[in-house]
């Protein structure tokens, strides 16, 4: 059996304009260029560009929207970053970082000496199947524009985003795409490869304008703002999934944790290998979304995976011993590196649940520089019988304390097993 | 005094001369009888020292007024005496008095003088004389065998057959063989016996033990939910089983003290297991993205503790979350 592997999600910058019928592509790109600029984070010590994106007009006077991802050198590491815009005409100038949205992958910044008319954002999402022109700089080669369709809202995903069919590529990220009268309906954000792309709502864009103040924002006011927002989003993610019972599968004997809610995406499979005398049941489920903070650093994430392993061939001690080689590797993991999170510390004990006995083993790790958020890893084997054997993992990204105690507890708590020849 | 017949005289030995190598051992004893005895590089010397250093009349032992004296013949690099090292002219013996001339040194002994106690040589009799006999290289073989094809047969989930079981344990047996061989060279060259026998039963026990007990404290270990001991009892498991293997092949391959024996044994065990444990353990603090997990797993019916509520278990885990924010602390 192969494994499902995560949705791959790769960041881009686009730029785009919209048409309607009696308004051919060409026109939308040449009402609309001078709104779009190019995005360039500069390492002061190379004095040359580490990033580039796109971003765009809107708001007040000089105020560029663009992705968070695309400046999070400079939000992490202002005394080593700068960024500068570079329009499609040649003009070039600096940026000022006035505040971000983390959550949704957004930031405004104010650019020196160049304020074209801003462009608009649209109150309301187009009709599903409208044509829509996404704008940006790919690949650093240009000012590019992309004509595609809208297909709604994302149904499972767990950070609302707009399904854009249509190919944003690397570079384009923080660009706008345009309805047929030039409204933002969304900033290109990330894709899935063959046209299927992803945008950030025109709302959250709207709202982090709106909050926007006309003045540069401090290192420590950043950093404040940023985990505010993250504790934030993980308070309302726990918050929706505590409040209802855990829907649970069944896999041979025991009951599970299935889909927590619909962002989370499950996949499941089996095997019987032979001449490996295991047998293996897989039932894996994961948001399909993160939210980035640095290269290495994805948060607000949920992660969990049930392998239900059975023999009929080997001995108890030797089938356990497969069960302890098996749950030394993480199954599921966090990037992470040491100037971003801590080390994991991890304790292991007998669990009782439901007349079941589980070893539990759980870690956590801190952030560093977000106070208050962890990762945690909790991997469990139940201890029932000797032919037979659940072990299942829960991964939690970026939340609090308190809250990974709750859902880790839930985890376990919505397990249970009963003997399938009783 | 000892009677001794010197170049056919029947006299009395008053004392012993020792000749001593650059590592401290005995390369030469020379009884003295008390009257006149010359040192030198010359052929005509009681006592010929092959040192450049050394004059051809370097110096002489001698007694005056029933004083045992040494005395320096005016040599070139000086004779010197006691711990201290100090430039003799003429000096009275005792019992131990280091003399060193040139490069070379010597120690007088009186002949009343004491000797250490008699070694008990325990590879003859007691626990250790065992290993010699051939019925324990047979258990110890098949001690070894077993240990090794459990461990194969644990570490492989798949159908269990003898080509792959018997590839599996090659490399370990032969680094049992080169081992056993390491030790009866050594064995060979320090006491002229190469004890091969013995060596490869103390290997193959050693083999055994260690699989053994590693087994039994992990089902201990596991039985009574102490995970957490995991890496330092392995860590003292391993070092404690390792020194007392390379202790019973030195008391076969040495002549050392056993005090000195246990001493070497210990500090090569950790040399050879405790390093690399202690390394692993101080790579575990080192910085991964991944969570360093060990959990001991063994069939239901071997655990003993109680298991904790979730709620408990959760409580206790706060632990975690404390440790974690002072890692944060700069």
């Amino acid at each position: 059996m192969m494994r499902f592997p995560p949705l791959m999600l790769f960041f881009l910058c686009p730029c785009l304009q919209a048409q309607t019928e009696g308004v051919d592509t060409p026109e939308v790109y040449d009402h609309w260029r001078n709104r779009v600029v190019q995005i360039q984070v500069i390492d002061q010590q190379a004095q040359t560009k580490a990033a580039t994106g796109s971003g765009f007009f809107v708001g007040k006077p000089g105020w560029v929207l663009t992705n968070y991802h695309v400046i999070a050198g400079l939000a992490n590491q202002p005394g080593q970053y700068r960024a500068r815009y570079l329009s499609d005409n040649g003009q070039s100038g600096s940026l000022e970082l006035l505040s971000v949205d983390a959550v949704h992958d957004l930031a405004v910044l104010r650019a020196e000496n160049l304020a074209p008319s801003p462009l608009y954002l649209a109150a309301q999402a187009p009709p599903r199947g409208s044509r829509l022109y996404s704008m940006g700089y790919p690949y650093d080669i240009g000012l590019s524009i992309v004509e595609g369709t809208y297909n709604g809202m994302l149904e499972k995903s767990l950070y609302e985003k707009l399904h854009f069919t249509g190919s944003i590529n690397p570079g384009m990220s923080g660009g706008p795409t345009l309805d047929h009268s030039g409204e933002v309906v969304g900033v290109n954000v990330s894709t899935a490869g063959n046209q299927v792309s992803f945008l950030v709502p025109a709302q959250f864009a709207a709202a982090l304008i709106n909050s926007t103040r006309d003045q540069p924002v401090g290192e420590g006011e950043l950093n404040r703002s940023v985990t505010a927002q993250l504790l934030q989003n993980q308070e309302e993610i726990s918050s929706r999934l505590l409040s209802v019972d855990i829907p649970t599968t069944q896999l041979n004997g025991y009951r599970v944790p299935a889909a927590l809610a619909p962002y989370i995406s499950c996949w499941g499979d089996s095997e019987e290998d032979q001449p490996n005398e295991l047998a293996r049941v897989y039932y894996d489920c994961q948001t399909q979304d993160d939210i980035f903070l640095a290269d290495t650093l994805y948060t607000g994430v949920i992660r969990y995976q049930h392998d239900l392993l059975s023999t009929d061939q080997l001995h108890p001690l030797r089938f356990y011993r497969q069960l302890e080689e098996q749950s030394s590797y993480p199954q599921l993991h966090l990037e992470g590196e040491e100037k971003t999170v801590t080390n994991y510390r991890c304790h292991s004990d007998f669990v009782d649940h439901s007349e079941v006995t589980y070893k539990v083993s759980f870690c956590i790790r801190r952030y560093r520089e977000f106070a208050g958020l962890y990762d945690s890893y909790l991997t469990l084997t139940s201890l029932v019988r000797n032919d037979e054997a659940l072990q299942s993992t829960l991964v939690l990204g970026g939340f609090s304390w308190v809250n990974i105690k709750k859902l880790s507890a839930r985890f376990i708590e919505a397990m249970s097993w009963s003997d399938p020849g009783s | 005094m000892t009677e001794s017949r010197v170049q056919g005289v029947h006299s009395v030995v008053v004392g012993v001369i020792e000749m001593l190598n650059r590592s401290g051992q005995v390369t030469q004893r020379e009884p003295w009888n008390g009257s006149m005895l010359r040192v030198g590089r010359a052929y005509d010397n009681d006592i010929i020292i092959n040192d450049p250093y050394v004059c051809p009349h370097h110096l002489e032992l001698l007694t005056e007024s029933g004083c045992m004296l040494v005395r320096d013949l005016g040599s070139v690099n000086g004779t010197y005496a006691g711990k201290k090292r100090k430039p003799v002219a003429t000096m009275a013996l005792q019992d131990g008095t280091m003399i060193q001339v040139g490069h070379s040194q010597l120690r007088f002994h009186l002949a009343s003088g004491e000797v250490a106690a008699t070694w008990k040589d325990t590879t003859r009799q007691g626990l250790l004389s065992w290993l010699g006999k051939p019925w324990i290289l047979l258990l110890a073989s098949l001690v070894a065998l077993v240990a090794l094809a459990a461990d194969a047969a644990l570490d492989n989930p798949e159908q269990l057959q003898l080509l792959t079981m018997s590839s599996d344990m090659l490399y370990p047996l032969i680094a049992v063989l080169i081992w056993a061989g390491f030790w009866a060279l050594l064995n060979r060259v320090l006491t002229h016996q190469a004890n091969f026998p013995v060596h490869l039963a103390i290997a193959c026990l050693g083999v055994g033990v260690l699989f053994f007990v590693a087994q039994l404290v992990s089902m201990v270990i596991f039985a009574l939910g102490l995970d957490d001991w995991l890496p330092w009892l392995r860590l003292f498991g391993r070092v404690a089983i390792l020194t007392v293997v390379i202790y019973a092949h030195l008391r076969y391959a040495t002549v050392v003290s056993m005090s000195h024996q246990f001493v070497i044994a210990a500090l090569a065990a950790v040399v050879m297991f405790g390093t690399p444990e202690i390394g692993s353990v101080i790579e575990r603090n080192e910085f991964s993205s991944l969570p360093y997990l060990e959990p001991l797993l063994r069939p239901p019916g071997y655990r003993l503790a109680r298991g904790e509520t979730v709620d408990d278990f959760f409580e206790q885990a706060q632990l975690l979350r404390e440790k974690a924010d002072r890692d944060v602390r700069p």
